[in-house]
């Protein structure tokens, strides 16, 4: 009893003093976690088929959906098609979409959704102009990609051979927006080459081609983009015969 | 002496005073005897194959899933396949673990889960000598 006379006083300057009386010292508040990046749902699509994937949104946020490539599964050309993409939650035996859009192949998003942490579903439909087994490709994105541009305006030049496809990827700074226009500056000799551009999968470490022309120097491809990596792909038309050199220059946000 | 005020404090809490600190739990906690739901699953199984179903849970429960019935070429059977609760995952439904199961009438999986989208997958481990129809109920919080 003596001893606690004599440390009561020594208890209560401490307490004043605000250290170690029951109040925990003010904690430092951890940054909020920010959760952000891309998935990728690709197969292939049937004619009246339907295809879908779930993923898991583990904050509040916004998600974009893009459709970015349809292919065709047997030559690998691009398809020309607005398929129904679907947007919802995973229901029965496939997904309950409460959003649908008919959406061409491109480089920004066709559905954007503000959502609360849940599950939800990507569906594709083979319809819309879907006559063959298609390949499609499409980038889900959750919020604001830790990504940062590439270099641009910024020219690259190669060889391509015969049968051969050169690649190039390009990044757009999470949050980011705008135009990408691509230019077949030049082919030399003269001759016709393919090329194209579409979205970069780092998954597959596969270029899935949104759009693509021929030319043989001058030709030029503008498409809208959103944050993400892209890529730029050059292709023997199976016409080459020897090495040709070729440019092109990319201008992107 | 201590003791017996505690004593009448009690006694008139339990009389019926409000304010007393403990309050009834009848009149604060919402029931968890809520009512259920019951989906059915029915499908083929492909002879080592997959199928799974997705369903959304609402609110804090129990899951119950029961495999009804499996039958090949419309002859039940009493074959073993494997099902697990699991979650929506890309293509797939991912399940934490599955468990072989047998026909029967009461619930083989029971799961407590909270409010999401749950889905049931069913597998044949390589026991189906063919493709079997089965019935799978799934009993959830309404």
């Amino acid at each position: 009893m003596n001893r606690m006379k004599k440390l009561l006083p020594v208890f209560l300057v401490a307490c004043l003093a605000g250290a170690g009386c029951g109040d925990e010292p003010t904690p430092t508040e951890p940054g909020p976690i920010v959760v952000a990046f891309s998935e990728y749902f690709s197969d292939v699509i049937a004619p009246a088929g339907t295809k879908f994937y779930s993923f898991g949104l583990v904050q509040d946020g916004t998600v974009e959906v893009t459709l970015a490539s349809l292919t065709a599964a047997t030559g690998g050309a691009v398809v020309n098609a607005t398929p129904t993409v679907g947007f919802g939650i995973p229901a029965g035996t496939g997904c309950g979409v409460s959003t649908t859009v008919n959406a061409a192949p491109a480089l920004a998003a066709q559905i954007t959704q503000t959502l609360t942490a849940g599950i939800y579903c990507v569906r594709v439909s083979g319809d819309g102009g879907i006559t063959a087994d298609t390949n499609f490709a499409v980038r889900i994105t959750q919020g604001k990609l830790n990504l940062k541009s590439t270099a641009s305006p910024v020219t690259f030049s190669s060889n391509l051979g015969p049968k051969g496809a050169s690649t190039q990827t390009f990044a757009v700074a999470g949050g980011t927006s705008g135009t990408a226009t691509v230019t077949l500056a030049t082919v030399f000799p003269s001759t016709t080459i393919g090329f194209g551009v579409g979205l970069w999968r780092p998954d597959t470490a596969a270029c899935s081609l949104t759009q693509v022309i021929n030319s043989s120097g001058g030709g030029q491809l503008s498409l809208g983009v959103d944050q993400g990596i892209y890529c730029v792909r050059v292709f023997d038309l199976n016409t080459l015969t020897n090495f040709v050199n070729f440019s092109i220059s990319i201008n992107h946000p | 002496m201590r003791l017996a005020s505690v004593s009448l404090v009690a006694g008139l809490c339990a009389a019926g005073s409000s304010g007393c600190g403990t309050e009834d739990p009848a009149l604060t906690q919402p029931s968890t005897n809520g009512a259920l739901a019951v989906e059915s699953f029915t499908g083929t199984l492909a002879k080592g194959g997959t199928a799974f179903y997705s369903f959304t849970v609402p609110r804090d429960g129990n899951v119950s899933l029961t495999l009804l019935s499996l039958t090949i070429g419309g002859v039940p059977s009493d074959l073993s396949i494997t099902m697990g609760l699991g979650v929506p995952r890309g293509t797939a439904c991912q399940t934490q673990a599955q468990q072989g199961v047998t026909v029967g009438v009461t619930p083989q999986i029971t799961n407590a889960v909270v409010p999401s989208v749950y889905c049931v997958n069913v597998n044949d481990p390589g026991n189906l000598t063919a493709d079997a129809v089965f019935s799978v109920n799934i009993a959830r919080p309404r």
